[in-house]
């Protein structure tokens, strides 16, 4: 079953064009990240989703039910804000009770309902006490708690974790996708950071400039990312994309670079519409050696070398264009030093230099299964999710 | 690198009978890059305040360039500053922003060009120069920011968070341009961050701390790989490393640490801890196996975690969890699993002091 349903939604402020057409189904106890940049339109989808905003054309349908000319409330729908608002001088378990309250929950199930959302969050510890006295993470949980606690159809998160020490958020996230098997509750939540997104969601909604870019699930954004923004978008470190144009010699095709020249593959050559492309690597496909090999034969030079631990990143300036390549900890790989590069070029990894997308991408924007057949049995005038890729 | 670009001694600050920090000593070369690593309230952003000449110390001394510099105000410091929210002028240019503080020097108009041209070809912002401060973007502001900073040639750089507001990709762009642009001016800089990622990659020292003093300081391979104590062991390393509750014995000299699941694991000779104790391994340094010939138990996929181009296991190891990284695909929730240590990355803690009390344990029989 369709939990959401947002249809050709569009929005404008003054001058700016925050929301253009956007069509997007969440599917019912599917746990969906809205991705995207500062001032990608993140907050306002969100907020047009909760009634919050009035979308200037389209629809919002939740549970086969046009809600887009409801106020917030009778949509069912809980919304948790990045600045958190806990009531100053309510004790915690006042603060997760409240919305229980609200819906006239009797005193015996909102007790054992604060405490069993307590437990979950662990925060038993701060339910007698003030917000003031709260540690950062703790107000955030019990702000969590209270979005939580009276199950509506649809828990809206704006941010939730940005706020936070990177420790504590590493801690949120992995109670965040605890609390979602244990309630199974739908969930959309709106973050730019592709770790969260990644590791959180279902699927992931990359949104640019108001545009959705790609709906998919995390693997394939990451192995197939679908046009230029989301490729450099997603991945720590992004995808390289190293420009290259396509040659014929002696009756095989090359694609030749600024200090490289490889085999192109062999699929993709008829579909290349120009000469000009990028070719898309992983750094962890980037192959790096101390000698020339056939694997690894491109003199680079090493500007730098990025230290995170269980890994490096290496920069390594090939003719010009800075490859990122993941090596481990323990490299000999020296900055101001020279090495050698190699790559193989997949078919799917090459973009059109002219339209910024990736050439081939069969499947096109593929929506889960279960999706799919939320949306097959979805009412007539609810369109399906679509995106195309070389809209303008 | 020249010693004393910056000394710090015996700082200390106390706010309402607390002290935020205390006895804090430490020393930056010239050139050098150091980042004070810690979470929030651990007293790091004082101690900037307190060089940059904010707040004054309870006690203690800070000398740049060699000379004491506790009776002066900030701007005869000789420190530029970069903090968070950047405050670039908004009403400005980026030219008068990048002016702003050299007129206050009183440098002349002809050398103040000179400067600002020296900065905008080596930090591209060539395109930026006429536009107003409203008109940036966060990643500009806080190339400006840098820039105006920079522009003053100050002995010392303070960073404070200064990439806490950006998106992820953006950071990783930022991390690389501002290393470059660190080696290519040798500007010695201390950087305040809460972000293990910023502080490992781009720092020649690392100091990490906790309640206003120093736990360790080192480079950041060797705090990552040589962690003096728990604390420090969980703050560097995402994911965090796991610390499994395990019990050892010295059986004839040959110590065997108890291990959950009823696991057992041979431990290097030489180890004379004995009793309740915290092997510290990070997950990356764990492996599974769908066999394996050593008895250390077996723990059971509990969560995958998707990171991209590399996944988590989150496994229940008898009552306690497991985090191992793998690359994508290799099991699936509800698989049972072996365990293989790569013990020459391991440490054993002692859990009552909290400290290591044997590193990299090394040698281990098979």
């Amino acid at each position: 079953m369709t939990a959401l349903s947002v249809a050709g939604v569009s929005k404008r402020f003054d001058a700016v064009q925050a929301l253009s057409r956007i069509d997007l189904s969440v599917g019912e106890g599917e746990f969906l990240c809205i991705l995207g940049p500062t001032n990608a339109g993140k907050s306002t989808l969100l907020k047009t989703i909760a009634g919050l905003h009035r979308p200037d054309e389209g629809r919002i349908i939740i549970h086969d039910r046009d809600v887009t000319e409801l106020q917030p409330a009778p949509r069912n729908v809980s919304l948790l804000f990045q600045t958190i608002a806990l009531f100053p001088n309510r004790s915690g378990f006042d603060n997760i009770a409240f919305p229980l309250r609200q819906a006239g929950m009797t005193e015996d199930r909102v007790t054992h309902r604060v405490h069993e959302v307590a437990k979950l969050l662990k925060i038993t510890h701060v339910l007698g006490r003030l917000p003031r006295t709260y540690s950062g993470g703790e107000r955030q949980r019990v702000a969590i708690g209270r979005a939580i606690a009276h199950p509506t159809d649809i828990l809206l998160l704006d941010e939730p974790l940005s706020n936070l020490d990177a420790r504590i958020r590493l801690e949120l996230r992995i109670e965040f996708r605890r609390l979602h098997k244990t309630q199974g509750q739908t969930i959309i939540y709106v973050t730019h950071d592709q770790i969260e997104a990644l590791s959180l969601a279902d699927r992931v909604a990359v949104l640019h400039e108001g545009r959705l870019q790609q709906v998919d699930r995390p693997e394939r954004l990451h192995d197939m990312p679908a046009n230029r923004f989301v490729a450099e978008f997603i991945g720590s470190p992004p995808m390289n994309l190293i420009p290259a144009r396509l040659c014929a010699e002696g009756g095989s095709f090359r694609l030749v670079g600024s200090g490289f020249a490889v085999d192109a593959p062999r699929d993709i050559v008829p579909r290349i519409p120009g000469d000009e492309v990028c070719i898309g690597v992983r750094p962890e496909a980037v192959r790096l050696d101390l000698q020339p090999t056939t694997k690894a034969p491109f003199p680079v030079r090493i500007r730098w070398v990025e230290h995170h631990g269980s890994r490096s990143i290496v920069h390594a300036d090939l003719g010009g264009t800075i490859v990122k390549a993941t090596v481990p900890a323990q490299t000999s790989l020296a900055v101001d030093s020279f090495a050698w590069l190699g790559f193989t070029p997949r078919g799917e990894s090459i973009l059109d230099l002219a339209t910024d997308s990736f050439i081939l991408r069969p499947e096109g924007n593929a929506p889960c299964e279960k999706i799919v057949k939320a949306i097959e049995s979805a009412p007539v005038g609810i369109t399906s999710p679509q995106l195309d890729y070389n809209a303008g | 690198m020249r010693d004393g670009a910056l000394v710090l001694q015996n700082l200390t600050k106390v706010y309402d009978d607390r002290s935020v920090v205390k006895d804090f000593t430490l020393s930056v070369s010239d050139g050098e890059f150091v980042a004070l690593l810690g979470p929030s309230g651990c007293g790091k952003s004082t101690i900037l305040a307190m060089i940059a000449g904010f707040e004054q110390p309870d006690a203690g001394s800070v000398s740049i360039d060699g000379r004491s510099v506790d009776a002066l105000p900030p701007h005869r410091r000789k420190v530029g500053l970069v903090m968070q929210d950047y405050a670039v002028f908004s009403r400005m240019t980026v030219r008068q922003n990048l002016e702003f503080g050299l007129k206050m020097q009183s440098v002349g108009s002809s050398e103040r060009r000179a400067r600002v041209s020296e900065l905008v070809e080596r930090l591209s912002l060539g395109d930026l120069l006429k536009r107003k401060g409203d008109a940036l973007n966060l990643s500009e502001m806080q190339r400006v920011a840098l820039a105006r900073a920079l522009i003053t040639r100050p002995s010392l750089l303070l960073l404070d968070e200064p990439m806490s507001n950006l998106d992820a990709s953006v950071r990783s762009r930022l991390r690389s341009e501002l290393k470059l642009i660190q080696r290519e001016f040798e500007q010695t800089i201390l950087y305040v961050t809460h972000d293990q990622i910023e502080a490992m990659s781009m720092a020649d020292r690392i100091a990490v701390m906790r309640d206003g003093t120093i736990e360790q300081i080192g480079a950041p391979a060797e705090i990552y790989r040589r962690p003096r104590n728990r604390y420090v062991a969980q703050f560097l390393g995402e994911p965090p490393i796991n610390l499994i509750n395990c019990t050892v014995e010295q059986r004839f000299g040959e110590p065997i640490a108890h291990m959950p699941s009823n696991g057992t694991l041979p431990l290097p000779r030489g180890i004379i801890f004995e009793g309740a104790a915290i092997l510290a391994i990070r997950p990356h340094n764990v492996r599974v196996a769908h066999q394996t010939d050593q008895n250390t138990g077996t723990a059971r996929v509990a969560d995958v975690e998707n990171l991209g181009a590399e996944h988590v296991l989150h496994l229940d190891y008898g009552e306690q969890h497991l985090a191992v990284v793998t690359t994508p695909g290799y099991a699936s929730v509800g698989d049972i699993l072996h365990l293989v240590f790569d013990l020459i990355h391991a440490h054993l803690i002692d859990p009552a002091s909290g400290e290591v009390v044997a590193s990299e344990l090394r040698g281990a029989p098979v």
